[in-house]
């Protein structure tokens, strides 16, 4: 009764494990069956638990429905290509490396290496392009990471903020290092950051200080318009909540290479709620022992606070 | 993950079996299994395999193929033709010949999954004097009466929860709105997803000011509502429904919601600024 349901199932089944470029004992091993049980089942033609099979698709984002009914499926992954990105990825390209590879090491440390070569796979990412930090790629391709960890590995807020937090952890740029431990205050120190190190690593937007106080200072995040443009689409699409919480980490961690440890940040403006730009509100009171007096240093445009 | 799916499944076979008034030797006679595979699957100790559960799908006329996700599954509106002629197997006490429907358990649901957590017992109990299925809260679309409602709610104020203290649980919509929970980002969604579910009887409507909406009663259901005997609480519970859940995918947080009936009996206001 099954039996041209069956065989387009074992057909698309096959097509997945040559993707993966495993053999049949590993892959059978990857959906939890034992070599001979797999076998058979496949001598059989009988189709494979739901449970494995739905984990299945959840990690390769196809659709159930597609390995028993689509003759014709084709599962979005080559290793092959020489292509190093699709075309979607390749749009605009102001963004390096360097923020995948965080996100992939960070999805490695909380999930395992599995998760991180499906991540991977998912996005048709190739060892020699996350490898080399010259490559460069666009905002799409980050804000499609994000929200795909989101939505189908369950990575929370938390685990956001967690991925930009590692910036400290993870930049082997000396420059920056040292651009940001030697500063008399926490001001001078995020200044320096907004001013001078956010050009090195992000092309998309343009950043500055809207203002401060002794405790407090807003950190404006604009989107470039010529990218906007070039990406095209609207500033609302421009980025998501989940990247945004990774910009937030990395501002948070900005006070740990001279405090060791990371300031407080809250978003107060998006841009996904139709404002102009994204805001940050960084809490600076603890790094502030001295009582430094903040706004009698004489920078250009100055708004205090109410 | 896996027993989840298991348990999930286990359940939704057994719900849709129960209520079309099958055996295990019939309803596995229509999915061309043996009865033994059924027992198992309803036992949540073997997962279908791919191609028996969509033909479990096609049998049922059940659209989601993921409905195993949240629990809980949606027959097409021909499979409730007979209630009225037949009743509901899942609560054979209750009168569904007057056709008094006044919504469906997917309204019930999260006060189900509520009272299955924290009142467990006593809830079995009710279920269980009352010869009500568990399996009616899984079908989401089954409709449900108004003497069912006032004796879910009734039992309900046993608890102590009252209209008043029905705006201080903490539900959740995860089963009762299933895969649109991952659509609901803001509070526009909220309300398309209620208003489209077709057999409320109540009209929710967003306002362009925020902390607050309006409810507007569908005139053909307010003879149904002054026949509660638990109408307040049954009332309040569906006013606040939108607030519900705003609060469990916390797009509000730490606010008391108050009710304001702008015109008797057809139109309420709901605040919610803190």
């Amino acid at each position: 009764m099954f039996s041209d349901e069956n065989f387009i199932f074992w057909r698309n089944l096959e097509k997945i494990k040559d993707a993966l470029l495993l053999n049949d004992v590993e892959f059978a091993s990857s959906l939890g069956f034992q070599s001979k049980t797999y076998q058979s089942a496949k001598k059989k033609k009988s189709t494979l638990p739901m449970d494995c099979l739905f984990e299945l698709a959840e990690k390769m984002n196809f659709h159930l429905e597609d390995l028993l009914l689509s003759p014709d499926f084709e599962l979005n992954y080559n290793p092959h290509s020489k292509r190093p990105l699709i075309d979607r990825y390749t749009l605009a390209p102001h963004s390096q490396t360097r923020p995948i590879i965080n996100i992939l090491n960070y999805l490695e440390l909380t999930q395992g290496p599995r998760a991180k070569i499906n991540l991977v796979r998912k996005f048709q990412l190739s060892e020699d392009f996350i490898q080399n930090e010259k490559n460069h790629t666009n905002m799409l391709l980050i804000t499609d990471i994000v929200k795909y960890l989101a939505a189908n590995h369950n990575f929370k807020k938390a685990d956001f903020l967690g991925i930009g937090r590692r910036m400290p952890f993870l930049t082997t740029n000396k420059i920056l290092k040292d651009k940001l431990s030697n500063h008399k205050s926490a001001i001078d120190i995020l200044e320096c950051f907004v001013y001078d190190c956010t050009k090195l690593f992000d092309s998309n937007c343009t950043y500055s200080i809207a203002g401060y106080t002794s405790d407090y200072a807003i950190v404006d995040v604009k989107p470039v318009k010529s990218v906007v443009e070039e990406l095209k689409i609207s500033n609302a699409e421009f980025g998501s909540e989940e990247l945004c919480l990774t910009r937030m980490g990395n501002f948070s961690s900005v006070m740990y290479y001279k405090y060791g440890k990371n300031a407080q940040v809250k978003k107060i403006n998006s841009i996904h709620a139709g404002q102009k730009s994204n805001q940050y509100l960084l809490n600076l009171g603890p790094f502030n022992k001295t009582g430094h007096i903040l706004n009698e240093s004489g920078r250009s445009n100055l708004m205090i606070l109410q | 993950m896996s027993k989840e799916i298991n348990n999930s499944i286990a359940i939704l076979f057994k719900s849709t079996r129960r209520f079309h008034r099958l055996q295990q030797t019939e309803f596995s006679a229509i999915l061309g299994v043996t009865q033994g595979t059924i027992s198992k699957i309803e036992a949540g100790s073997m997962s279908p395999e791919l191609a028996l559960w969509f033909k479990f799908l096609r049998a049922f006329n059940i659209q989601d193929p993921y409905c195993f996700t949240y629990y809980g599954v949606e027959f097409n509106e021909s499979a409730f033709q007979n209630l009225k002629t037949e009743g509901s197997a899942l609560a054979p006490k209750f009168d569904f010949k007057k056709g008094n429907f006044i919504f469906n358990s997917r309204k019930l649901r999260p006060l189900y999954d509520f009272l299955a957590k924290n009142h467990a017992k006593t809830f079995e109990t009710f279920l269980k004097d009352n010869k009500i299925g568990k399996e009616i809260f899984f079908i989401l679309n089954h409709p449900i009466t108004t003497e069912f409602a006032d004796k879910f709610f009734s039992f309900l104020e046993e608890l102590k929860i009252n209209e008043k203290s029905v705006a201080l649980l903490d539900l959740n919509f995860e089963h009762s709105l299933g895969r649109q929970m991952k659509e609901l980002s803001d509070s526009s969604n909220i309300f398309n997803v209620i208003n489209e579910d077709s057999d409320t009887f109540l009209d929710y409507e967003l306002s362009d000011n925020k902390g607050e909406y309006f409810i507007n009663l569908k005139k053909k259901n307010l003879p149904f509502i002054k026949s509660l005997e638990k109408s307040d609480l049954v009332m309040n519970y569906n006013l606040l429904y939108p607030y519900h859940v705003m609060k469990s995918i916390k797009t509000i947080k730490g606010v008391t919601p108050v009710i304001h009936e702008l015109k008797k009996d057809q139109r309420w206001q709901v605040t919610y600024a803190s």
